[in-house]
């Protein structure tokens, strides 16, 4: 954690930045922040990028203004690999005129968040290639997170669901860029479907180019996810990730929750990995309401993180298997992953909604006699990872499928803001628990798996090695469990944590997971917003995709480990 | 059953048509793998080793076309709705529907939401509720050994029921 003198010197690097203002006033915690206007931003990031090393975007959101000044606030953070600072930048935009500059020139994975935001809070986006609604309908009236969108009670009614089923609702592929000047338009940083689509096939050939709909129902879509692909025979010429099948609200109806009650919330948008949203979004409150976890409650958070990114990974595992036609490991990482789901059930009560962190630690200390089984049962799993690879490492056949499909390279990793396995496999050496250790992880000494070319076999070969070291993980803090409180006594039911920011990140299974939060001093938050590690991985296929053949897209998409409640939360 | 019986000299069963049908469909229910959210999560784990749903004859399907029960396994917004509807069409009868979870029960956490479908029974005639935020695995090979034996009994699905209240003006949804 940043110590008070740390974020002097941090505050510094914005030191000779024209239009920054306000700096580290913004009552964003220990985050060094600033304040900038619409008509600068362009030049402070491009020199935050280009001259101080912030390479990474990591947030890009915007949360609404307080009612005396009426408006949006959009919201930056930008994180300098090399020394792991983050700042975060903030540009407060009045109701009348909500347009900011594209960022998309900086960091083509911008894209897609920026689209959201336009989205939830129908800011514009000046020069944006493709601005358009990316999680709700197309003919979706209003811009829901702004707080004039009151949610009637009872939620969708009877006329708006025979609305709903009278169309599809979406557009289609065309690129309709909403109120831009086309000469001030940045370029798509990938092809274009529309495009593709608009241009003759192969005269030679006779060919002709078509619109293939993968998804939104498709056994290897891993949920709820749509891809539209301009195809000319077997080869993708451009593709396009539609997703807002699985959007709940989640954000908005974090705004009407107490901060427990919210866990419950969270729990369900990464539904895989529960326990790594609850634990960013409770990081949040506790900094901002200044709670202490006790060392018990930290080394039990570290525990049941590495477990359920064991159960994460397993599942993964299972898809990964089924996509590429290989039914049988399925059977057997099911087979681990109800192990540890009874040992979940024994400990928090829940199969895959746990619930189990709260403001200042946990709910209960583990069962009598639960870690010398957990710990025994972790000593075996080694040898079931093992069989696990003897049934895909060395299959011809998966290794055909895989090896060399879906190459990402190092520059496309930071330029999308890919993080987690994807981006270790590439070779990036990143991971939040050695880098900017939370819960209990300074005591640890994580090792990193890296991959080499960063091809669908390089991410494969990094998540069997992240089980093994979540396996070593787990049972090191089983040994190490300190005596003592597992919550800090009379910590309240509703916290009210002071007026302030806080962004908080983990390393959950698909990468860096963040949550940030704003409070008003009242027990709700004001604004909750998950920064999705899969949304951004997801979308990097726009760019690997195009040249790839219809098979690899199968192989391409599951190595992602793609899970739709994060991304449409 | 008395209608069932086999015949002493030529050792062949006989029995009516629709009897026949109902017996082997009710020991062959193939589902449409349709999950949206994490309830698909633990229906992937009633397919896997544990639970096995396979010893019954249930069979997950990839296509609508082919499959005889719909599995709704997670929340259902105004997004998906339409598409959700068009899967249903492509089933053909008789055809049966379960609603797996709190949200494709009610919406579960999420009813206040402005873009959550109160229960997947605003759109399809539902068989079978199952609540729980996820259901437990046993609780959906529950309602899957339920829909099996309505199946075998000759009982008229949801769909069935709702195809002949509709021709006769009664029913709309």
């Amino acid at each position: 954690m940043t110590t008070r003198s740390a974020i002097a010197v941090d505050t510094r690097t914005f030191e000779g930045i024209s239009g920054v203002f306000e700096v580290g006033v913004l009552g964003m915690g220990d985050l060094p922040s600033a304040h900038t206007m619409p008509r600068h931003l362009i030049d402070v990031l491009t020199a935050l990028k280009q001259e101080r090393g912030f390479t990474h975007l990591s947030l890009l959101t915007a949360a609404e203004r307080p009612a005396e000044t009426p408006g949006v606030k959009m919201v930056y953070a930008v994180t300098r690999r090399t020394d792991h600072t983050t700042l975060m930048l903030s540009v407060d935009l009045p109701e009348e005129s909500l347009r900011v500059p594209t960022i998309v020139a900086l960091w083509p994975g911008a894209l897609p968040l920026e689209r959201e935001v336009y989205d939830l809070f129908g800011v514009v986006f000046e020069g944006s290639p493709n601005l358009r609604r990316i999680v709700l309908r197309d003919d979706f009236a209003g811009h829901p997170l702004r707080k004039g969108f009151v949610m009637t009670p009872g939620g969708v009614d009877a006329e708006d669901l025979a609305w709903a089923l009278a169309s599809h609702g979406d557009d289609g592929p065309a690129p309709q860029p909403e109120n831009s000047d086309p000469k001030r338009t940045v370029p798509l940083p990938y092809p274009s479907v529309a495009e593709q689509l608009a241009r003759p096939g192969d005269p030679i050939l006779h060919s002709q180019r078509q619109l293939l709909h993968m998804g939104p129902q498709h056994p290897s879509m891993h949920g709820v996810l749509h891809l539209w692909l301009a195809l000319e025979g077997e080869m993708v010429l451009a593709s396009e990730v539609t997703h807002g099948y699985l959007h709940r609200c989640i954000e908005k109806l974090a705004e009407t929750r107490s901060y427990r009650a919210c866990t419950a919330l969270v729990d369900r948008a990464d539904y895989v990995s529960g326990f790594h949203t609850e634990l960013a979004l409770l990081m949040g409150a506790e900094e901002l309401a200044q709670i202490e976890v006790p060392p018990k409650a930290q080394y039990l958070r570290v525990l049941m993180s590495e477990l359920v990114r064991l159960t994460s990974h397993t599942t993964w595992f299972a898809a990964c298997g089924i996509d590429v036609g290989a039914f049988t490991p399925m059977l057997f990482s099911f087979r681990d992953r109800e192990a540890i789901l009874d040992f979940f059930e024994e400990i928090t009560g829940g199969r895959m909604m746990f619930n189990y962190f709260r403001p200042g630690g946990v709910k209960d200390d583990l069962p009598a006699g639960c870690a010398d089984r957990l710990h025994a049962y972790l000593k075996t799993l080694s040898a079931s990872i093992d069989g696990y690879e003897a049934l895909l490492t060395t299959n011809e056949i998966f290794r055909n499928r895989t090896c060399g499909i879906g190459v990402i390279s190092p520059q496309t990793i930071l330029d999308f803001g890919v993080t987690g396995p994807m981006a270790r496999a590439s070779g990036v050496d990143i991971d939040l628990r050695r880098d900017e250790p939370y819960a209990a992880y300074a005591d640890f000494d994580v090792h990193v798996p890296l991959g080499e070319i960063g091809d669908s076999f390089d991410r494969y070969a990094v998540r069997i090695a992240e089980m093994r070291e979540s396996a070593r993980l787990a049972m090191l803090a089983l040994e190490g469990m300190p005596e003592g409180d597992f919550v800090t006594p009379g910590v309240p039911r509703a916290i009210k944590p002071p007026a302030g920011c806080a962004y908080r990140r983990v390393e959950s299974p698909r990468g860096e997971l963040g949550v940030y939060l704003e409070s008003d001093g009242t027990a709700q938050p004001w604004r909750m917003k998950i920064r999705s590690p899969a949304f951004s991985n997801l979308h990097v296929t726009n760019a690997v995709l195009p040249g790839r053949r219809i098979s690899d897209i199968i192989a391409i998409v599951s190595s992602v480990d793609v899970v739709m409640g994060e991304i449409d939360r | 059953m008395s209608k069932v019986r086999v015949d002493e000299e030529t050792k062949v069963l006989i029995a009516p048509l629709q009897f026949l049908m109902n017996w082997a469909r009710g020991h062959s229910m193939w589902p449409l793998t349709f999950g949206t959210a994490c309830c698909a999560i633990e229906m992937m784990t009633v397919g896997s080793a544990r639970y096995d749903t396979e010893r019954y004859g249930i069979f997950f399907r990839n296509s609508p076309r082919q499959a005889d029960c719909m599995i709704v396994a997670g929340t259902i917004n105004l997004k998906m709705a339409p598409r959700i509807e068009l899967l249903y069409e492509q089933m053909s009868l008789p055809k049966y529907v379960i609603a797996m979870g709190s949200c494709a029960v009610s919406a579960g956490p999420f009813a206040d939401g402005y873009n959550v479908v109160q229960g997947v029974d605003q759109i399809l005639p539902v068989d079978i509720y199952v609540p729980g935020c996820p259901p437990r695995p046993e609780a959906l090979m529950n309602a899957l050994l339920m829909v099996m034996e309505r199946n075998s009994a000759g009982i008229p699905s949801a769909a069935e029921v709702f195809a002949a209240e509709q021709r006769a003006g009664k029913a709309a949804l």
